[in-house]
């Protein structure tokens, strides 16, 4: 029995040294060690023996098995960079790409913007699409008939009762907000808004801005501009930005933020009109009237507001030339993000 | 407004490029959209005409023989002009010029003779509207030399954005206040002249309602014979946007883009009294435009004290018209209130530079001047004589401002920047305020022209707009920690999208409204709609209740070149409250569509459907069946969704070709569903085996009724859940289901999982006469 195993176990190392492909290093593992190889027909025989004879051959065959295994392990490894070369495999051949969906750019944006608001301790509101025309206008100190409505042109509703429309702004949060807080208060709100014009590459009757109210003790101007400056660092670097007096009838003083176009790099294409600068969003100082339409004490607290037309800052970051692409349902368009 | 630079220039010195200009404007509020340098004349060349005889074969036209270069032949042109003559020097244009239109200059032939190029007018050059004759130049231009040098320079025009807030920038001069506030230069102090003749101006005026009429100022010009404008004056209103008319007509818009008032002459010859009232009902007028107008009670008209002259503010009468007959006119300067004026602008759609002016309010300072101004250049431009006096009806002196008081620690609180006592008086002081300083305040006298400056507020901003934001220091606020909340509807939706993309299908966005027309193609016409007053076009006739038309439209078109579309869209549908007076209900809804042959888009979807909501751990969420294709989701007995196949009707409508299933479900409902908190399973110590098992049953039966069946039969079936169903060719119908067994106790052998198999069969045999396939 001893020398039975010692010689297959010879055998076996010399037919490991000849063996020429992968294929046949398996074949002759499995006949040797393999379930009902001759390794194990050998040891089958075990039991049958007289005691004696038994003593140390558990032992031996244990060792043996041991050293056949390192044997062939160390053949395979003979055979391992052939794989590498064979013709069955290209490295540079495409992935199996994973099948997930598409974000909506706009929806991803709005995502990481309350990201970077949370980050700043600003909470999230909501409110309404359709609007009362006195939380749309009348109570943001814009009076009926006053020409500065035309700013906005709206979308009326057929209703009985008060006047409704699609808000033209998310705005009107900022007083649904106040009825039911009271300062300090840091929050943004996300939403559709609707204007009434015809479309075209720069302008669509629905898109989304970002409402931002703050009102506190001592909130200033300049706290309103460095809150815009990181915000658009964030998202576009070191990118030129420029603040510019505006009218809102809610803010005072009210401003525009430009950001230097970045389709043309400032030198004037058709998106920014050939001015190099992009209106990004309407910002200012609460204005006092509207506080005391939030029955916030002007004279204690003070605030500031702004609302980010989102569809515009996407269309930079992306290089998108047409705002009606965001939905017009194209997959070619959607598919191109993440 | 369009701001001719050379028209500034004599209120103002102006020492900045036009570049540096504009931005220094815009940086302070005046925002300019655009600089537009007016194309010079080019190409255009003098030439020297030696003879013009009539047209063979035309009346009107003249042959004439132009020199353009000393001691070469002459050019032939054929001349429509009354004034062209031999002797003149012309403005001469030759084939392939490009005119003031944009059009290409030819060779041409002009009933049997060759023209080779064209002797210009005004109109031509885009130096005017004068198209009566040809521009004759001085003996002195030479032949063959650019015309341009001869010809008025061409004009830089600022392209500006006025806030409705500034209707006092609407103007030349207002801008001029502007540009000598943000650069620190004054104002050159226009004093106009005025010469009255010694005849009296006994013309009467009365306002009915001093509130919509304030001040009505008329003035008397008589002899007068009215022409053209002088041509630099044409060429200036032209740069405005303004068309030239007559002499008299051009006085009054030359006047109200200098100083900003609109103003209006009448025809007077008939005129003896002005009567300024409210119209009455179904009160007409023909205004100047020739269209008869409805007026109303809400209206201001000007009378004779009879019939209507014309629309307060808006337009005046056809039959008051200056015209080139017109010898004695009166001349009206006025105010009138705002919101009228803008009421009957828009209800007659005729908004206009006059009523834009008015509608923003005007200096009560400004009525007198600016009709002694115009006045002056009627009489200028057309002769005759103004008439002593002035007819004023309402404010007869102006009208005392109140001073607002400013504590300089309020701008620096608002601004956030240390701005200085002296810096601040001098800021307020470039806008022409007067400012009286006690200690840290201010008491402040706005300029009459600045109706917009009220409260202390409207100080901070002018005094922090001339500082320029740009140059502020930034800073953030220090916002006060607590516990956020996220609103539920946020969370949710934000979790269902991702859950959504990792299930391969992608997002789409879609119009809140759809067409009468998408409504009762999709079946929702009997539903309650709330409905745009104003649409666009008839895509925006109804603010949308589902998302399934326009995600369907979406799916139909992706399909045509797509073996599978899986999209889904996350977005307010609107329902109208029971009383339409209240806001509609905005639910969130979750649309989704699958389109494809295989797997089958139904088991797609409710896959999906399954996997969000296992994940909510909802504490009781169920999905009947209601039709035949369809059924429905429900959570604690409350309906919050649907899941149907596409039916034919629907695919025919969006051009679907493949199977297609799609699903509606409300996010804002499903926010408010229990949830129970999730538990982890403890880990089974030993291991589950699995059968799968297919039966050819008679009958369509439903899986949950299969399940409740089979988990009844012993307690080691862990879990059943089908995984494919397919009719056979005998025509019973193959279930095939997934069996897992598993013990707490114990590893199963393979002979206790074939005696529960078998009892299985036996039940499935008994209960639905099913047979064991495999």
């Amino acid at each position: 029995m001893r020398t039975e195993i010692e010689k297959l176990f010879q055998e076996t190392i010399r037919q490991i040294q000849s063996v020429k492909t992968s294929s046949d290093l398996q074949a002759l593992y499995f006949s040797v060690l393999g379930r009902k190889g001759k390794f194990a027909q050998l040891l089958s025989r075990l039991p049958n023996l007289p005691p004696g004879e038994r003593a140390g051959l558990g032992t031996l065959a244990n060792q043996t098995r041991n050293k056949l295994q390192q044997a062939f392990d160390q053949a395979k490894l003979k055979f391992k960079p052939q794989a590498a070369d064979s013709a069955d495999f290209d490295p540079t051949w495409p992935g199996i790409l994973p099948e997930v969906g598409h974000t909506h750019p706009i929806s991803a944006f709005i995502e990481s913007a309350i990201k970077f608001f949370s980050g700043l301790g600003y909470e999230v509101a909501e409110g309404p699409e359709v609007e009362y025309s006195r939380y749309n206008f009348d109570l943001l100190n814009i009076p009926p008939n006053h020409p500065s409505r035309d700013l906005w042109d709206t979308y009326y509703l057929k209703n009985s009762g008060p006047q409704m429309l699609l808000r033209t702004q998310t705005s009107p949060v900022q007083i649904r907000y106040m009825e039911k807080h009271r300062p300090p208060v840091f929050i943004i709100a996300p939403g559709r808004t609707y204007r009434h014009e015809a479309t075209d590459a720069g302008h669509e009757t629905t898109f989304t801005q970002i409402e931002a109210l703050a009102i506190d003790k001592n909130l200033k101007l300049t706290d309103l501009l460095g809150t815009l400056s990181a915000f658009f660092q964030h998202f576009f670097g070191n990118v030129k930005i420029r603040f510019r007096p505006h009218y809102y009838p809610f803010v005072e003083p009210g401003l525009d933020l430009d950001m230097a176009c970045l389709l043309c790099h400032g030198k004037g294409c058709p998106v920014c009109k050939y001015s190099g600068w992009l209106e990004m969003l309407g910002a200012g100082m609460v204005h006092p009237k509207v506080l005391k339409n939030m029955k916030v004490a002007p004279n204690r607290y003070s605030g500031f507001a702004f609302g980010i037309g989102v569809e515009r800052l996407v269309m930079l970051l992306y290089g998108i030339t047409d705002i009606r692409l965001f939905l017009a349902g194209d997959l070619r368009f959607l598919e191109q993000f993440t | 407004m369009r701001l001719p630079l050379d028209w500034l220039k004599e209120f103002v010195p102006v020492r900045l490029n036009p570049a540096k200009l504009a931005e220094a404007l815009t940086v302070s509020g005046s925002e300019v959209e655009k600089i537009e340098t007016q194309a010079e004349v080019t190409g255009i060349v003098v030439g020297e005409v030696l003879a013009a005889v009539k047209h063979p074969n035309a009346d009107r036209l003249k042959v004439c023989e132009v020199r353009l270069v000393n001691d070469q032949a002459p050019r032939q042109i054929v001349c429509g002009a009354p004034n062209v003559a031999a002797g003149q020097k012309v403005c001469v244009a030759l084939p392939g010029t490009v005119l003031a239109n944009g059009l290409e200059l030819k060779k041409a032939n002009i009933r049997g003779v060759e023209s080779d190029g064209m002797i210009c007018a005004r109109d031509e050059l885009g130096l005017g509207a004068d198209h009566s004759g040809i521009i004759v130049l001085p003996a002195e231009a030479e032949v063959g030399e650019p015309a341009a040098k001869w010809l008025p320079k061409p004009k830089i025009v600022l392209e500006l954005d006025i806030t409705p807030n500034r209707g006092d920038c609407l103007s030349i001069r207002g801008m001029a206040r502007e540009v000598a506030a943000i650069t620190g230069t004054a104002l050159k102090i226009q004093k106009f002249r005025l010469s009255e003749a010694p005849e009296r101006n006994n013309l009467k005026v009365k306002i009915q309602n001093l509130k919509d009429c304030p001040q009505y100022v008329a003035r008397v010009v008589t002899g007068i014979k009215v022409g053209d404008s002088p041509e630099h004056i044409q060429a200036r209103l032209l740069a405005c946007g303004v068309r030239p008319i007559n002499a008299v007509v051009d006085a009054t818009n030359y006047v109200m883009l200098e100083l900003g008032q609109p103003m209006h002459a009448f025809d007077a010859e008939k005129v003896k009294t002005i009567l300024v009232r409210r119209a009455k009902a179904n009160e007409k007028i023909k205004t100047l435009d020739g269209q008869n107008r409805n007026l109303q009670v809400s209206d201001i008209v000007i009378t004779d004290g009879k019939k209507s002259l014309a629309i307060a503010g808006i337009m005046g009468g056809a039959e008051t018209e200056v015209s080139r007959n017109t010898q004695k006119i009166i001349l009206e300067s006025a105010r009138f209130d705002p919101v009228k004026i803008r009421l009957t602008a828009n209800r007659l759609g005729l908004r206009s530079e006059a009523s834009n002016r008015f509608e923003k309010g005007l200096d009560p300072a400004l009525a007198l001047e600016a009709a002694d101004r115009v006045c002056e250049l009627i009489t200028a431009w057309c002769g005759g004589k103004i008439l002593k006096g002035r007819s004023i009806a309402g404010q007869k002196r102006l009208p005392k401002p109140k001073p607002i008081v400013l504590e300089l620690a309020y701008v620096n609180r608002m601004l956030g920047v240390k701005v200085s006592i002296k810096a601040a008086k001098q800021k307020l002081e470039a806008l022409q305020c007067q400012v009286l300083i006690s200690g840290q305040r201010f008491k402040v006298t706005p300029p009459s022209f600045r109706l917009d400056l009220l409260a202390p507020i409207d100080l901070v901003e002018e005094i922090g707009r001339l500082m320029n934001y740009n140059t502020f220091p930034l800073s953030l606020p220090a916002i006060p920690q607590k516990l956020k909340i996220v609103p539920v509807n946020l969370s949710v939706s934000s979790f269902t999208r991702k859950r959504l993309l990792a299930a391969g299908f992608t997002e789409v966005a879609t119009y809140s409204f759809y067409s009468q027309k998408t409504a009762s193609d999709f079946d929702l016409a009997d539903q309650t709609h709330l409905s745009v007053a104003n649409p666009l076009n008839p895509d925006q006739a109804l603010l949308r209740r589902s998302i399934m038309p326009q995600l369907l439209e979406i799916a139909g078109r992706a399909g045509i070149t797509r073996d599978s579309v899986k999209i889904f869209e996350i977005g307010k549908v609107f329902w109208p409250s029971e009383q339409n007076r209240k806001l509609p209900d905005e639910p969130i809804m979750l649309g989704l569509v699958c389109v494809q042959k295989q797997p089958e888009p139904y088991l797609v979807i409710k896959g999906v459907l399954e996997d969000l909501l296992a994940s909510f751990n909802f504490r009781d969420v169920r999905i009947h069946q209601s039709t035949q294709t369809s059924a429905r989701l429900v959570i604690a007995n409350e309906p919050i969704g649907i899941i149907g196949r596409v039916g034919e009707k629907y695919a025919k409508l969006v051009k679907l070709k493949k199977p297609a299933t799609f699903a509606e479900i409300d996010l804002s409902q499903l926010a408010l569903a229990q949830r129970t908190p999730k538990r982890i399973k403890s880990l089974p110590v030993y291991p589950a085996v699995t059968r799968d098992l297919a039966f050819a049953l008679p009958k369509s039966v439903p899986h949950a009724e299969l399940v409740r069946v089979i988990r009844q039969i012993d307690p080691l079936i862990l879990s059943v859940r089908g995984f494919d169903r397919y009719k056979l060719p005998n025509g019973l119908l193959s279930a095939a289901l997934k069996i897992t067994f598993q013990s707490p106790g114990k590893t199963l052998t393979n002979e206790e999982v074939q005696r529960i198999v078998d009892k299985i069969a036996e039940e499935m045999q008994k209960n639905f006469g099913a047979e064991l396939r495999s």
